[in-house]
């Protein structure tokens, strides 16, 4: 026994009613017209088919919904009670047994046993009573094949669209399966299309970095050898002048007092020049760390101090720069990537600043710190510049995201920062007043945990 | 007395000009000689042999590492500094197992004036000829086959981690002395003396340290050590106790470094025996202290390390740096005898 019907089973039971009351109302018309004539006969017949239909009205709206399907049963003992009387009165004409092939076809969307139960009910009644008023044989008996053969026609049938509604509704499930799985692959794709546009900019990123590093450790041998040479030089005619000056006699000679004052003055002042020139390109080195984004043990105040030297540019005409650089374990982690988020964090200091001050004559601070937390260093860069907007706040480490005008900012700046921190396994957050400034709070674990994401 | 020979060796003619220049005022002290290529080297050096060499790395023909390697064959006696603009890692791995210092440029001439100084100084006090040219040869000390089992299985293992190197680097002080050169070499621009082998060890990190154990010979040497030495325990013992008798956590480190590597002269000891070279009898030639010291300032380890090393057993010098390195490193070491003598 099948479950419950699909919906449209039952639809199409509830469109054949009406035919049901057609050919119902058919049989009895011929009954009625057997008795043509002998009107007492007809009359009786007539009011008993009546209330044979009124019954059947009464079972379709009301009966079988307040006591249930079982009641089909009593609905057929019910037509049998009401209906049997005027067969007997009308005596068994041919009409009647159209019943029998009507109540196998008219039943047949009950439940398997029940129309079985419903027929068999009927053929007995019929036969029986049939026979016993002495109907020629060939009719109960015609007409029982006639039934079974309908029945089981109709049970065929019904099994095959049973069937049919079941694969069709087993289809639709698939179907829906199929589609929901498609949605997600749908979105796995984009997903991945967006890691990928994600991991090719970070290739491009790196492979950039990895250019610059290659460039600035070029150059700085280059500019290595002669700042050797230059300094070692002016030290030698340092050394020289100062001897020289010693063997010259004491006279009183106005150009001699102030070559005597002046010369040593401005080598110590070339040997300056080029300790700084010295020490930007040791910065440039240490920065541009050419290390083709492997992990390297390095010491982040070191690189600090380096990426603050090399980004004074940036810097210098807006703000005072404070450090407060705690005594750090050496670190690992890509020197390059971190370096250049540093760089970034700085730059958007600055810019910040030169937002706030433009046009007064204002100077801003930024502040760079370090301190170790458990197994994690903490740089922190403030600055007192403009802050960030509120509802910008969401977005600030998209990439491409950026308030800057054309030219000033790509955009890549945070998103950068927000990748180096996420493939160090550490983070990035910060703290900002609109108007009074903005903390940027680089996490970075003393043993990198690198993601293999990047290139 | 006799003045020392230095030598320098550089393509770039200016760089010598320069150094012949300001190096001017040491002539009492120093005869500067100077080579623009290798060859021209060598046949000063066939000429009489000098003390200490200063080579640039990138040379034309024959470079700075090919003609450290070949003065390491024919004069192991001087002493080979490398003086190079160019910090790869490529050159760097070639230099490092002929050169006993690297400086890189612009390097201030106080500073390598400083560590030429004090070569020489060592070189003096060191004065048998069999000793010097013996430790000037020393690439690496021997150390025992387990642990150099152990540092290939930690270069090669997938899991390793920094801490798992400075475990083992931390307790033998044949591989101490070796990272404490490496990391002073101003390849890795130190910025400061480093004297806490962990430190030391982290500096050079994973990759490097791979590298080195993995593709070159820098960590490594031959003869193996066939035994581990009884002592060693009671060395690394002695050397922590040292480090919590210290006042403050830098000189900790410097006096647990000292007073693990007291005792390397005995190392280059036992290397000359296992080669050959007949035992060294302290009336022949320096006490083990003295040729430990002489080695660990070879190698540009820094100086609170080997003055507290010179002087592990006796005062035999003024001190120089850093006292308390020494006294923590005395008293760790009079406890700990204390103890064995109570025990036996």
């Amino acid at each position: 026994m099948s479950g419950a019907p699909p919906d449209r089973y039952i639809e199409i039971n509830r469109r054949m009613g009406a035919l049901k009351g057609v050919f119902s109302a058919s049989i009895t018309l011929l009954m009625l017209a057997t008795a043509w004539g002998d009107w007492r006969r007809f009359g009786i017949v007539a009011g008993l088919q009546c209330a044979v239909i009124a019954f059947n009205v009464w079972t379709d709206l009301r009966g079988l919904k307040r006591f249930g399907r079982r009641f089909e049963i009593v609905r057929v003992l019910g037509n049998i009670a009401l209906g049997i009387p005027g067969f007997i009165l009308l005596g068994w004409p041919l009409p009647i047994w159209l019943y029998l092939p009507f109540i196998a076809l008219a039943y047949d969307h009950f439940d398997k046993q029940m129309s079985q139960w419903v027929l068999a009910v009927a053929i007995v009644v019929f036969d029986t009573l049939g026979l016993a008023y002495g109907t020629p044989w060939i009719y109960p008996v015609g007409f029982t094949v006639l039934a079974i053969f309908c029945a089981e026609t109709s049970r065929h049938r019904h099994a095959f669209i049973r069937e049919m509604l079941a694969e069709s509704e087993s289809q639709r499930e698939k179907l829906e399966q199929a589609h929901a799985e498609l949605v997600a692959i749908n979105q796995r794709l984009a997903a991945e299309v967006e890691a990928r546009k994600h991991a090719e900019h970070e290739l491009v990123q790196a492979q950039k970095l990895e250019a610059v590093g290659r460039l600035a450790a070029g150059v700085a041998h280059e500019i290595n050898t002669p700042i050797q040479f230059v300094g070692d030089s002016i030290q030698f005619v340092r050394e020289g002048v100062t001897e020289l000056l010693e063997m010259v006699p004491p006279r009183n000679d106005d150009e001699l007092a102030y070559l005597a004052k002046e010369l040593p003055e401005s080598l110590v002042r070339a040997h300056e020049g080029l300790r700084r020139v010295a020490r930007i390109v040791r910065a440039l080195k240490v920065f541009a760390h050419n290390d083709a984004a492997e992990v390297s043990s390095i010491d982040l105040n070191n690189a600090i101090d380096s990426t603050l030297i090399i980004t004074a540019n940036e810097y210098r005409y807006v703000a005072e720069l404070q450090t407060e650089l705690a005594p750090l374990p050496p670190i690992q982690c890509v020197a390059s990537e971190v370096n250049q988020a540093i760089l970034n964090l700085v730059v958007n200091a600055a810019h910040a600043i030169e937002e706030r001050c433009r046009g007064t004559s204002e100077r801003g601070t930024i502040r760079v710190s370090t301190r170790l937390d458990a197994n994690e260093v903490v740089v922190s860069i403030s600055d007192n510049g403009a802050g960030i907007p509120e509802h910008i706040r969401p977005r600030i480490f998209e990439m491409f995201f950026t308030t800057k005008p054309v030219g000033k900012g790509t955009g890549q700046g945070l998103s950068l920062v927000h990748s180096v921190a996420a493939h160090h396994g550490g983070s990035i957050t910060y703290e900002s007043v609109v108007g009074q400034g903005t903390t940027f709070h680089l996490r970075l674990p003393l043993k990198a945990k690198r993601s293999a994401a990047a290139a | 007395m006799n003045r020392q020979r230095i030598l320098f060796v550089d393509d770039e003619r200016e760089i010598l000009h320069s150094l012949q220049n300001v190096l001017r005022k040491d002539r009492l002290r120093w005869n500067t000689l100077f080579a623009d290529s290798a060859e021209g080297a060598l046949a000063i050096m066939r000429e009489a042999p000098v003390d200490v060499i200063v080579t640039d790395m990138r040379m034309p023909i024959v470079d700075g590492a090919q003609l450290l390697a070949q003065v390491r064959r024919a004069h192991p006696g001087t002493s080979r500094l490398v003086l190079s603009g160019h910090a790869d890692r490529e050159l760097l791995l070639r230099a490092l197992p002929v050169s006993h210092q690297y400086f890189g440029k612009p390097c201030d001439v106080s500073i390598l004036r400083i560590a030429i100084e004090r070569i020489c100084e060592l070189q003096q006090r060191v004065s048998h000829a069999g000793v010097r040219t013996f430790v000037g040869g020393i690439e690496a000390l021997p150390f025992h086959v387990d642990t150099q089992r152990a540092l290939q299985d930690l270069a090669r293992g997938r899991e390793t981690r920094v801490e798992d190197f400075v475990q083992l680097i931390e307790v033998e002080p044949a591989l101490a002395a070796k990272v404490l050169q490496l990391v002073n070499s101003m390849y890795f621009m130190p910025g400061r003396p480093i004297v806490s082998i962990r430190d030391a060890v982290c500096r050079l990190g994973l990759d490097l340290l791979r590298t080195l154990v993995l593709e070159t010979q820098v960590l490594t040497s031959e003869p193996r050590a066939s035994h581990p030495d009884p002592g060693q325990a009671a060395v690394v013992r002695t050397a922590r106790l040292a480090r919590q008798l210290a006042v403050d956590p830098e000189h900790g480190e410097a006096a647990y470094s000292a007073t693990l590597l007291r005792d390397i002269g005995k190392h280059v000891i036992a290397l000359a025996e296992a080669m050959g070279l007949g035992p060294y009898r302290p009336e022949q030639c320096a006490p083990q202290t003295e040729i430990g010291a002489y080695l660990l300032a070879l190698w540009g380890v820094p100086d609170s390390i080997v003055d507290a090393v010179a002087q592990a057993y006796e005062p035999t010098r003024a001190q120089r740096v850093a006292p308390q390195v020494l006294s923590a490193m005395r008293a760790a070491i009079a406890v700990v005898e204390a103890e064995t003598r109570s025990v036996q």
